[in-house]
């Protein structure tokens, strides 16, 4: 279904075709709520006020980018105002290496949670912490969502240059710190 | 001998580079170990950063959300007098019609004796306005005639409705 038909069908009070919409697009609210906001009980409140948004906004939509890049930046303009709601810093440098994750990210879980995050398959997961919230958003929506770098300027409002600066630096710090920590030999088949 | 840069690496990776560029970085990757090995290193990060870990929704998330939107569309559903004309004349032809075709007299009089508590002036003032109402009703003498028009009126109303309505839903 095309989107623009998509669309007049949830306008014109289609259950199933916002059945279908949701349902299309939840994997990618959820990559970028999930990677940006660490409470995990308002995580779930928080996808469902990016799609309860989408359907107030929707008769708005003017086809200038894809639907899935006008929800995306949904999204992510919901969850930074639930960061700043909360008072939560949105820094720009990467976390020292000898900050604890704690103080770097507001962190709310509980050290059960965190303990979790010692298996070696969540390491990657676990360093992606430490970088700064706007860099792990752009690393997701790029190689989770498959974003190209304009869709990623469009959703986060910034300059391609700066996403695809914003990439490289994420992704050069995370290569760094795994072989600075781990023993090459474990981590790398 | 001079070494890829990261940049390079990652460029290399996300097949930014150009034919010439990409055979380039092969060649060194094929006589330099470091290089290879930093590349290995890239590829096994970016394919883990592709991994779905952690993003899972709860099943009925579908249906939570729809629910909650048809709840707030619900509350701020705008005035529409078409539809409460369309109930007013269907209340009017319902109860008229009721009227007409059931005998209210006996239903007046077991409800007067079975309410002793009622005063009878309420009760002699229900019964009145019932009896008014059939005699009306009676005086038109048009019952079938009466119901075939008041369909035929719904209908009209019903058309207009969706005339006025048309576009919307629609995105011009």
């Amino acid at each position: 279904m095309e989107e623009k038909e998509l669309i007049e069908k949830i306008l014109a009070g289609k259950t199933s075709a916002f059945r279908l919409f949701i349902e299309s697009n939840k994997k990618l609210v959820a990559h970028i709520v999930f990677r940006m906001v660490h409470n995990v009980a308002d995580r779930e409140d928080l996808c469902q006020e990016v799609f309860l948004r989408a359907f107030q906004n929707l008769s708005g939509f003017s086809f200038q980018s894809k639907l899935s890049t006008w929800l995306a930046r949904i999204a992510y303009n919901t969850c930074i105002n639930y960061l700043e709601k909360h008072k939560v810093a949105l820094y720009e440098d990467f976390a020292p290496e000898d900050h604890p994750l704690d103080a770097v990210r507001g962190d709310w879980r509980s050290p059960a949670e965190l303990t979790e995050f010692e298996e070696r398959k969540n390491i990657v997961l676990r360093e992606i912490e430490r970088i700064p919230i706007r860099y792990r958003t752009i690393l997701t929506l790029y190689h989770l969502d498959e974003k190209s770098y304009q869709e990623i300027a469009e959703i986060t409002d910034l300059p391609e240059g700066t996403v695809k600066n914003y990439l490289f630096r994420a992704r050069q710090y995370l290569k760094d710190r795994l072989v600075k920590i781990y023993d090459q030999e474990e981590l790398y088949p | 001998m001079n070494h890829l840069s990261d940049q390079v690496i990652q460029d290399y990776l996300d097949g930014n580079l150009d034919r010439i560029e990409s055979m380039r970085v092969k060649m060194h990757t094929d006589e330099c170990k470091v290089c290879a090995r930093k590349i290995e290193k890239y590829q096994w990060l970016f394919q883990n950063l592709g991994q779905e870990q952690g993003f899972d929704l709860s099943e009925n998330f579908t249906r939570r959300v729809v629910s909650q939107v048809k709840k707030s569309a619900l509350g701020a559903r705008p005035f529409n007098l078409t539809q409460v004309l369309l109930w007013l004349a269907g209340a009017i032809i319902g109860i008229n019609t009721l009227l007409y075709y059931v005998d209210w007299q006996p239903i007046a009089t077991d409800l007067k004796n079975s309410t002793d508590y009622l005063p009878n002036i309420q009760v002699n003032a229900l019964t009145e306005t019932v009896n008014e109402s059939k005699s009306f009703f009676e005086a038109l003498n048009l019952n079938y005639i009466f119901l075939f028009m008041a369909v035929i009126v719904l209908f009209l109303l019903f058309l207009l409705d969706k005339f006025l309505t048309r576009h919307k839903g629609k995105i011009v």
